[in-house]
């Protein structure tokens, strides 16, 4: 499987679901999908890459894009579900410290409502 | 196990198939795969857009070895010569507006192998790398 998105609602939060791999060859759709949601004015964004194999610079590149297009537009973007070696990964470019990252959907959907109502 | 690709970025999910059968065959962990695939996105999308100019049309070839616990990756293209082990190392810190996007790629390819050398050979870039699989 090369990569699937899947779409949910967690607590009136978009949530992408990201399963398979993100490279070069899929990067592009994930970031045009997530640019998508930006532009419609969601105030937050939720993915969830607990079923992400791995994370190539062309992911990252398109999670980066995405999270800055969304703090221009008043959008934050919230990643959970990143463990093994997709989390070494994150650190090995410290996208970790660049992303806000937390365990799981209702965290994120939580931290998101906190956020917006402040 | 050999294979030959045509340089488009959508001919990397080749060399990713080419890895899903190189692990079978020798049966290799997950994260060893996983790495291989990633090392290979790099350089393939690398050699595609830095090394051929993003012109579609030239042949790049990609051999997988094991021998003795170590993979061996070779990867021969043509184009400019186009030293990827020169690549500077990224800059990864400051804000989330300020992070450049670009730059990562060869430094997962350091960290996910053992050895990385180019040759230029002839009108060739060729490379060579290494990871030793875990006992």
């Amino acid at each position: 499987m090369a990569m699937e998105i899947t779409q949910a609602d967690q607590g009136g939060i978009p949530a992408l679901s990201v399963s398979g791999r993100i490279d070069s060859t899929t990067a592009g759709s994930l970031q045009e999908r997530l640019s998508e949601l930006v532009r419609a004015g969601s105030r937050g964004l939720i993915v969830d890459l607990k079923q992400v194999a791995y994370v190539s610079s062309a992911g990252f590149r398109a999670l980066l894009i995405a999270a800055q297009l969304g703090e221009s537009s008043r959008c934050t973007l919230v990643l959970c579900g990143i463990a093994g070696e997709v989390r070494r990964m994150f650190e090995m470019g410290a996208f970790d410290q660049v992303f806000t990252i937390l365990a799981t959907r209702e965290e994120c959907a939580a931290h998101l409502a906190g956020t917006t109502a402040a | 196990m050999h294979l030959a690709i045509d340089s488009r970025l959508p001919e990397i999910e080749r060399a990713t198939n080419l890895v899903l059968a190189f692990r079978e065959r020798h049966g290799l962990p997950e994260r060893d795969a996983d790495a291989l695939c990633i090392v290979l996105d790099e350089l393939l999308s690398n050699a595609i857009r830095h090394g051929l100019g993003g012109a579609p049309g030239h042949e790049i070839r990609v051999a997988l070895g094991f021998v003795e616990g170590e993979i061996t990756i070779e990867i021969e293209s043509g184009g400019v010569a186009y030293d990827p082990t020169l690549a500077p190392a990224p800059v990864l810190g400051g804000t989330l507006a300020e992070r450049k996007p670009g730059g990562i790629g060869i430094a997962f390819v350091r960290n996910l192998t053992d050895s990385f050398e180019y040759r230029r050979e002839g009108e060739t870039n060729r490379l060579i790398l290494r990871r030793k699989v875990a006992a």
